[in-house]
């Protein structure tokens, strides 16, 4: 049981310690400095082109679905 | 039916819908199978701080498969419907969003709801994401099987600098129910899957962009393990690993090249792995395990690459241009792929093309 429950504490404590440390310190990318995260290449979220992707690699041909923040469905798909 | 059912429950970065609408066509093929996918999507903000999402989409799937009570390859097409809403709320910094989707095919009915919070911190530079998700699938050419899946996932993305950006996840899926494929089968007969599946996925990506370069690299971990829901002769125990890497290059202003790579190795199901005849002796492949077969090689050993080449056009030039001018506000997207796989289904080719449109 421990070992599912692990991972998830982790990132819980990571965002916890992130959150608590924002709280205090100045962001790390002001407004005016945010035009090259709003680039296509700082961006990933895939969209439709994801939603394939895993159509293809997660549920067809591959046996380990998952990653894409979604769930998929059963039988051979998995 | 060989084809996943996704739930399109939300992605990390989207805070809030914008007015768009995307069109999106893709073409798979391989030695034995051809997809052709026509997608359709539109997201719109709404007032009060209400957006909504739609998509739709129909898949053509072209396979041999060997039919309900006949012992030869049939060369068969059938199509499978999707369609999904979301609806969505921004409460502050808080985002809150619903999500139902229903996919049918003759042989598979998926039905699926979802709730996604993200919550945007350090002065919007990063998000929380949360999500959860159930669906209740119903499968088999008469449709009396049945599977559960309930999901989780948590994600937390933030930008780092002016140019570097990353995200880390964990996802967390629980399946219960017919696992198999239907039409799976091997030498002793048709398949017999186990009924639970636990699923574990940890991501991480990081994205960085060299503006005197004009370039962008994103590199992408996954990490996968699977194992039963009770803790003696886990029949599952499937780990997997994943990395992907995308350069992108403002080749123009508006002319966007991306060049990516992925790889993907993962091990056998252990149940896979018992069910070759000349490991029953393995001290491995107990009893319980034994009693379950398949011949699906997706639950075995693999590898695959894939490469990838992808162009975007931002249509701006259209601008003057009499009618097209209508389509200058958007981009165009066009992408090819070959997919290596070790199994028999060898390669493939992926091609994918699209236009969306903001308004």
């Amino acid at each position: 049981m421990s070992s599912r429950v692990l991972p998830a504490l982790l990132l819980l404590g990571l965002v916890g310690l992130q959150a608590g440390g924002c709280a205090r310190l100045p962001p790390p990318v002001k407004p005016w400095q945010r035009g090259y995260l709003a680039k296509r290449a700082m961006m990933f979220d895939d969209g439709l082109e994801g939603r394939f992707r895993q159509h293809l690699f997660g549920g067809a041909r591959e046996g380990a679905d998952g990653g894409y923040f979604k769930v998929g469905g059963g039988c051979g798909c998995n | 039916m060989r084809w996943a059912l996704l739930l399109p429950v939300l992605v990390a970065t989207a805070a809030r819908a914008e007015d768009r609408a995307t069109v999106r066509g893709a073409y798979y093929r391989e030695a034995s199978t051809k997809v052709v996918q026509p997608m359709v999507e539109v997201s719109k903000d709404l007032p009060l701080g209400f957006d909504v999402y739609a998509h739709g989409l129909v898949d053509a799937i072209t396979s041999p498969s060997i039919l309900t009570g006949v012992m030869g390859d049939n060369i068969f097409t059938e199509h499978r419907k999707e369609a999904g809403l979301a609806v969505g709320k921004l409460i502050n910094l808080t985002h809150v969003s619903l999500s139902y989707r229903q996919s049918r095919e003759p042989d598979y009915v998926s039905h699926s709801v979802g709730v996604q919070v993200q919550q945007s911190v350090w002065e919007n530079t990063g998000a929380v994401s949360m999500a959860l998700a159930y669906s209740r699938d119903t499968i088999g050419p008469f449709l009396d099987k049945r599977l559960e899946v309930g999901f989780a996932g948590l994600s937390y993305e933030q930008a780092v600098s002016p140019v570097l950006r990353g995200l880390v996840g964990y996802e967390l899926a629980y399946l219960n129910g017919f696992l198999c494929n239907p039409y799976d089968a091997d030498a002793r007969g048709r398949a017999v899957c186990p009924k639970q599946r636990v699923r574990h996925v940890g991501v991480l990506k990081l994205a960085r962009y060299f503006p005197r370069a004009a370039t962008g690299l994103q590199l992408h971990y996954r990490l996968y393990y699977d194992q039963w829901w009770e803790p003696k002769a886990d029949p599952w125990g499937l780990s997997a690993h994943t990395v992907e890497g995308r350069l992108y290059f403002d080749v123009t202003p508006y002319l966007e090249v991306r060049l990516g790579y992925r790889f993907h190795t993962q091990g056998w199901a252990l149940f896979r792995f018992c069910g070759d005849p000349s490991r029953v002796m393995d001290p491995d492949c107990l009893p319980e395990i034994l009693t379950y077969h398949t011949g699906d090689e997706k639950f075995g050993s693999l590898r695959t690459h894939l490469t990838e080449l992808k162009l975007t056009w931002e249509a701006r030039a259209l601008a003057g241009v009499p009618v097209l001018a209508w389509f200058a506000p958007g981009a165009f997207e066009l992408s090819y792929g070959q997919y290596f796989q070790t199994t028999h289904y060898r390669n493939a080719h992926l091609l994918q093309t699209g236009y969306s449109l903001p308004f």
